[in-house]
C-alpha cells in the first residue's frame, strides 16, 4: 500500500488489505481545516474522518469519471457516477497528491496497472532529517542551525584568511601601542609634574610622540588591508547572488517583483561586507583592547576598576531587550526602500506609457506616499537609534563618574597618587569607547544578518528547472518532439495548458493558432524548458526534457519573439549574442539572411551601432531582423517564432518573411502568429482552444473540416473585409 | 471620454447582467452549485469574484464549465437561499480563511511562522520573508500566502484584538 502521509491507528485500523493508496485531505466537505483521509482499493474509494468514520464511499466500477477542480488555494476531488460530487477538498500544497490519487482511480476504473508517483512529485526532502522541505527554499527549519549564518559569512573569508591574519596582528599590535601613552601620561605626572623634576620632561614626550606615529602607520596599514579584502569579498558575494539569479527559473520570477534583486545584489553584499571587514576586525580590536585595559587597571587598582564596570552588566541586559526591536525596524526600513526602488524601476521602464497616457500626477502621487512611508520608517528607525545611543553612552560614562568621586577621595587621602587617577581616568576613555561602540556593533550586526538572510534565501531557492546529476548529453538535436500528457499552470489554480499529446517530426514547422490565452506561448515556454510541466512529459528525441543537459538543450534552440530584447550594446554585439566566436563574416552573413544588412549599413555606425538600452534606437522592424540575425548565427536545431512579424508594416513583414523562410528551413519549427495567413505554409497547423488541442492538421484540411480553425479564418478575413472598407 | 460615457454608450448586453428575478442558485446533491436562469438549468455552476479584493461581495460571474452564464451585480436582490447558495460556493472556491486572531508571529533566520485562529480554525503558514509574501491592500487589510499557494486574509488589521494588533505591529 502507498501512503504518502503517515496514517493514524483510527484510520489504519480501518483500511483494507488491498488499499492501494491513502492521501490526507486537510479541509472538510465544508471547507473548513479538518483532517480527513481518502483510501482507494481496487473495489472502492472511502473518504474516513480523522477519527476512522466513513463519510463518504463509492465503488470504483460505479465511478464514471474523476476529475480534480482547482480553486484559489486548494481545490476539489469530482467523482461522477450519474452526476458530479464533490469527494474530498484540499489546500493547494496537497494538488499533486490528488493529482494521483485522480491518476490511480483513473487506471483501476479502467482496469489499466496503478503507474508509481512520479518522484518529482513527491516534496522534496531534507537529506539530513528526511522531513519535507518548506516550498521554496532548501534549508530545513529543523536542522537550520542558526548560527549557521554567521559560519557561511565566515566562508567568504576563506580566501582572504592571511590579509585577515595580517589586518588582526596589526590591529593587536596597534591595541599594545594604545596602552602605552595613559602609562605615559601617569609617568609626566608621577615623575615629572608632582616631583617638580623636568630632566624626564623631553624623554617621555618623545616617546608620546612616537607611540602616536606608530599608531596612526599600524591604522592606516589595518585600513588598508581591510579596504583590500573587504572589496573582494564584496565582489564574491555579489557574483554569488547574481550566479544564483541566474540559475532561477522563470517561475521564481513570476512570483516576485524582479527590481529588488538590484538591491539585493548591490546593497545587501555592502552591508554583509561591512560586517566581515569592519564588524568582525573591530570585534576583535575591541575585545582585546577591553581585556587588556582591564588587566592594566586591576593591575593598578582593582576596587576603582571594578566600579568602571559596575553597569556593564545593565548594559547587556538593554542590548538583548533591544536587539529584536531593532532588527524588526530595520527591515520595516528595507521594506520600504524597495517598495520604493520598484516604483521608480516600474515607472522608468514604463516611461512612454506614463507619458503617453498623461499620467506623471498619479506616478508622482505613487511615488510620493512611497517616499513619506520611507520617510516615516526612516524617523522610526534612525530616531530609535538616536535615542539607543546616547542611553549606552550615558550608561557606560556613569562607570566613569564612580571612579572620579571614589579616586578623587583617594587622591585627596593621598591613598593612590594623582598619575595613577590620571592615567585611570585615560584608561577608562578608552574603554569606554568600545563599550559605546558596542551600540554600533548590534547596528551593523542586525543589518549584517538581515542582508544575509535575504542574500541566501536567493542563493538556497530551489532551482527548480536544474540539470539532474545524471542530465543526459545532446550535442547534436534532431528536433523530433513528443508531448504526452501535459498539463501546466502558471498559478496552482488554473491550468495553462491541459493533457497535450503532440507528436513533432525533425523539420516540421508547426504554426500554433489559437485565440489569445489559448495556451500557444506556454507550449513554446515548455519546449524552452524555461518551465517544467506539472503532469505529463516533453520526449526530445525520444529523451525526457528534464533530463537533457540545459546547455545543450539551449544551445539548439533558438527564439524569435514579437517583443524583442536588444541588450545595451552594438548592432554587432546583439547580432553575435549567441554566438560569441562568430567571425564578422558569420554577423553579416546572418544579417544578410535576417534582411536585416540594408538597414544597419545605412546606420551611421553601421554594424557598431549602439542600440541603446533595450533597443530602443531601433524602429520595430530592425529590432525584429536583428533578433533573426541572432538567430541565424545561433543555428539552431529548435526554432520558435512567436510573432515575430506583428505589428509590422507590409513591406518589413515581407522582408522578415522572406527573412523567416530562409531561417525555418531544416529546423523544427513552432510559429505563432496572431495573422493567420503567415501560417499557411506551416506543415501542419496544431488550433489550441483554452488550454487544450482542439484540431491538428494542414491549412487546407483545418479550413475543409470548418472547425475552430476555420471560423478563426473566416473571423479574419470578416475584419480584414472591415478594415479594407474603413480604410 | 470619462468612464459615464463608456458605460452610457456601450451595448449594455455586453455586460451580460443576470436578471435577479429570473435567476435562481442551490446546493446540488453532491456538494455543487446548481442554477436556473430563466427556464434554463445548469449543473454544476461555479461561482467567482470579479474583484476578489476590492469589491469581493459585488459583480460575481456565474459560470457553467467554459460558458459564462452572466454577471450578477449585487446578490442582496436575489431570493435568501440563492444568497446562501452563492456564499457557500464562494467560500469553497476561496479557500482564503479570514483571521480572527494572530496568535504569534515569530521570526526565525530565512523564515516567519504566522501561528492564526482563522473563520475556518486553526492555521500556520511558515514564509520566507514578508515583501513577498504579505501584502497591504487599502489600510488595515492584508494577505499572507505562502509559497506553496496557501494563504489567509486579516480584513481589518484595526478591527482585531489587543493581543494580535500587538503581534501584527511587530511586522508592520
Amino acid at each position: 500500500m502507498a501512503s504518502l502521509e503517515p496514517l493514524p491507528p483510527s484510520v489504519a485500523s480501518r483500511l483494507d488489505d488491498d488499499t492501494v493508496l491513502t492521501v490526507a485531505c486537510d479541509l472538510d466537505l465544508a471547507a473548513n481545516f479538518g483532517e480527513r483521509w481518502l483510501s482507494i482499493t481496487p473495489r472502492r474509494v472511502t473518504l474516513y474522518s480523522e477519527q476512522g468514520q466513513v463519510l463518504r464511499e463509492i465503488e470504483v466500477a460505479a465511478v464514471a469519471s474523476a476529475r480534480l477542480v482547482t480553486d484559489r488555494g486548494g481545490g476539489h476531488l469530482v467523482l461522477s457516477h450519474g452526476q458530479d460530487e464533490v469527494f474530498a477538498r484540499f489546500t493547494a500544497p496537497l494538488t499533486k497528491n490528488f493529482a494521483y490519487a485522480v491518476t490511480v482511480i483513473e487506471a483501476l476504473r479502467e482496469g489499466r496497472p496503478v503507474p508509481p508517483m512520479a518522484e518529482r512529485d513527491r516534496a522534496p526532502a531534507c537529506p539530513t532529517c528526511q522531513r519535507e522541505l518548506p516550498p521554496g527554499t532548501n534549508v530545513c527549519p529543523v536542522c537550520f542551525d542558526r548560527s549557521q549564518v554567521v559560519r557561511r559569512l565566515l566562508t567568504y573569508i576563506r580566501p582572504y584568511r592571511l590579509q585577515v591574519a595580517a589586518a588582526l596582528g596589526v590591529l593587536l599590535l596597534g591595541t599594545a601601542v594604545q596602552l602605552v601613552p595613559p602609562y605615559l601620561s601617569k609617568l609626566i605626572v608621577d615623575r615629572v609634574l608632582t616631583p617638580r623634576a623636568g630632566s624626564a620632561l623631553l624623554g617621555l614626550v618623545g616617546a608620546l610622540l612616537a607611540a602616536s606615529v606608530l599608531q596612526w602607520t599600524l591604522q592606516a596599514v589595518r585600513g588598508y588591508l581591510g579596504v583590500w579584502f573587504g572589496s573582494r569579498m564584496m565582489g564574491d558575494i555579489r557574483r554569488d547572488t547574481y550566479n544564483a539569479l541566474m540559475a532561477l527559473s522563470l517561475r521564481y520570477f513570476d512570483q516576485r517583483q524582479v527590481s529588488q534583486f538590484i538591491s539585493r545584489v548591490n546593497s545587501d553584499a555592502q552591508s554583509m561586507q561591512q560586517f566581515m571587514t569592519d564588524g568582525i576586525v573591530m570585534i576583535t580590536g575591541q575585545t582585546v583592547l577591553i581585556a587588556a585595559v582591564l588587566a592594566v587597571m586591576l593591575t593598578m587598582d582593582w576596587r576603582l576598576a571594578l566600579l568602571t564596570f559596575a553597569t556593564i552588566p545593565l548594559i547587556a541586559v538593554v542590548s538583548l531587550v533591544v536587539w529584536p526591536f531593532v532588527r524588526r525596524r530595520w527591515y520595516r526600513q528595507w521594506r520600504a526602500m524597495m517598495h520604493l526602488n520598484v516604483l521608480v524601476g516600474d515607472s522608468l521602464q514604463g516611461i512612454r506609457v506614463v507619458k503617453a497616457f498623461g499620467q506623471e500626477p498619479a506616478e508622482r502621487g505613487r511615488y510620493s506616499a512611497a517616499n513619506l512611508d520611507l520617510i516615516q520608517q526612516n524617523v522610526r528607525t534612525d530616531g530609535m537609534w538616536q535615542g539607543i545611543f546616547p542611553l549606552f553612552s550615558l550608561l557606560t560614562g556613569f562607570g566613569g563618574l564612580l571612579v572620579w568621586y571614589f579616586g578623587g577621595e583617594q587622591v585627596v587621602h593621598q591613598k593612590i597618587p594623582l598619575g595613577t587617577l590620571i592615567a585611570f581616568i585615560a584608561y577608562i576613555g578608552m574603554l569606554l569607547g568600545p563599550l559605546q561602540w558596542f551600540s554600533q556593533l548590534i547596528n551593523w550586526v542586525t543589518n549584517a544578518m538581515a542582508a544575509a538572510d535575504r542574500v541566501f534565501e536567493v542563493i538556497d531557492a530551489p532551482r527548480e528547472i536544474d540539470d539532474a546529476a545524471t542530465a543526459v548529453a545532446m550535442p547534436s538535436i534532431r528536433g523530433h518532439v513528443r508531448f504526452e500528457g501535459v498539463t501546466f499552470s502558471y498559478e496552482s489554480h488554473r491550468s495553462a495548458v491541459t493533457e497535450i499529446e503532440m507528436e513533432i517530426q525533425a523539420g516540421e514547422m508547426i504554426g500554433l493558432v489559437g485565440h489569445s490565452g489559448a495556451g500557444k506561448s506556454t507550449l513554446i515556454n515548455l519546449v524552452c524548458r524555461f518551465y517544467d510541466p506539472d503532469q505529463g512529459t516533453i520526449y526530445l528525441d525520444g529523451v525526457d526534457l528534464r533530463t537533457v543537459r540545459q546547455a545543450d538543450l539551449h544551445r539548439q534552440v533558438g527564439v524569435v519573439l514579437q517583443e524583442t530584447f536588444l541588450f545595451d550594446g552594438t548592432v554587432a554585439e546583439n547580432i553575435g549574442y549567441a554566438n560569441r566566436q562568430a567571425s564578422r563574416q558569420d554577423i553579416i552573413r546572418a544579417a544578410k539572411i535576417a534582411n536585416a544588412h540594408g538597414f544597419i549599413m545605412r546606420l551611421q555606425d553601421g554594424y557598431d551601432t549602439r542600440v541603446g538600452e533595450r533597443g530602443q534606437r531601433m524602429s520595430g522592424g530592425e529590432k525584429q531582423r536583428i533578433a533573426i540575425a541572432r538567430a541565424v548565427l545561433h543555428n539552431p536545431r529548435l526554432l520558435i517564432l512567436d510573432e515575430a512579424t506583428a505589428s509590422l508594416d507590409t513591406e518589413t513583414e515581407r522582408q522578415i518573411q522572406e527573412a523567416l523562410a530562409r531561417l525555418v528551413r531544416g529546423r523544427t519549427t513552432f510559429a505563432i502568429a496572431h495573422r493567420l495567413s503567415t501560417l499557411r505554409h506551416a506543415d501542419r497547423l496544431i488550433v489550441l482552444e483554452q488550454g487544450k488541442i482542439a484540431e491538428i492538421g494542414t491549412h487546407e484540411e483545418l479550413l475543409r473540416s470548418r472547425g475552430v480553425y476555420y471560423r478563426l479564418v473566416q473571423a479574419q478575413r470578416e475584419l480584414s473585409r472591415i478594415r479594407g472598407v474603413e480604410g | 471620454m470619462d468612464g459615464a460615457d463608456i458605460g452610457s454608450e456601450a451595448d449594455p448586453s455586453l455586460l451580460n447582467l443576470l436578471e435577479p428575478s429570473s435567476l435562481r442558485v442551490r446546493v446540488g446533491p453532491g456538494g455543487l452549485l446548481q442554477a436556473w436562469v430563466g427556464e434554463l438549468s445548469y449543473r454544476p455552476v461555479e461561482v467567482q469574484q470579479a474583484f476578489p479584493r476590492s469589491d469581493p461581495g459585488r459583480f460575481l460571474v456565474l459560470s457553467h464549465g467554459e460558458v459564462e452564464l452572466g454577471l450578477i451585480e449585487d446578490v442582496s436582490c436575489l431570493d435568501a437561499e440563492s444568497v446562501r447558495a452563492l456564499e457557500y460556493g464562494l467560500r469553497v472556491h476561496y479557500l482564503i480563511p479570514r483571521v480572527t486572531r494572530i496568535q504569534r508571529i515569530r521570526q526565525e533566520p530565512g523564515r516567519w511562522t504566522w501561528d492564526v485562529i482563522t473563520d475556518r480554525g486553526p492555521m500556520q503558514l511558515t514564509v520566507q520573508n514578508l515583501h513577498d509574501h504579505l501584502e497591504t491592500i487599502g489600510s488595515g487589510r492584508m494577505l499572507l500566502t505562502t509559497e506553496d499557494g496557501r494563504g489567509c486574509e486579516i480584513v481589518a488589521a484595526g478591527s482585531l484584538d489587543r493581543h494580535s494588533r500587538r503581534q501584527l505591529a511587530k511586522v508592520w
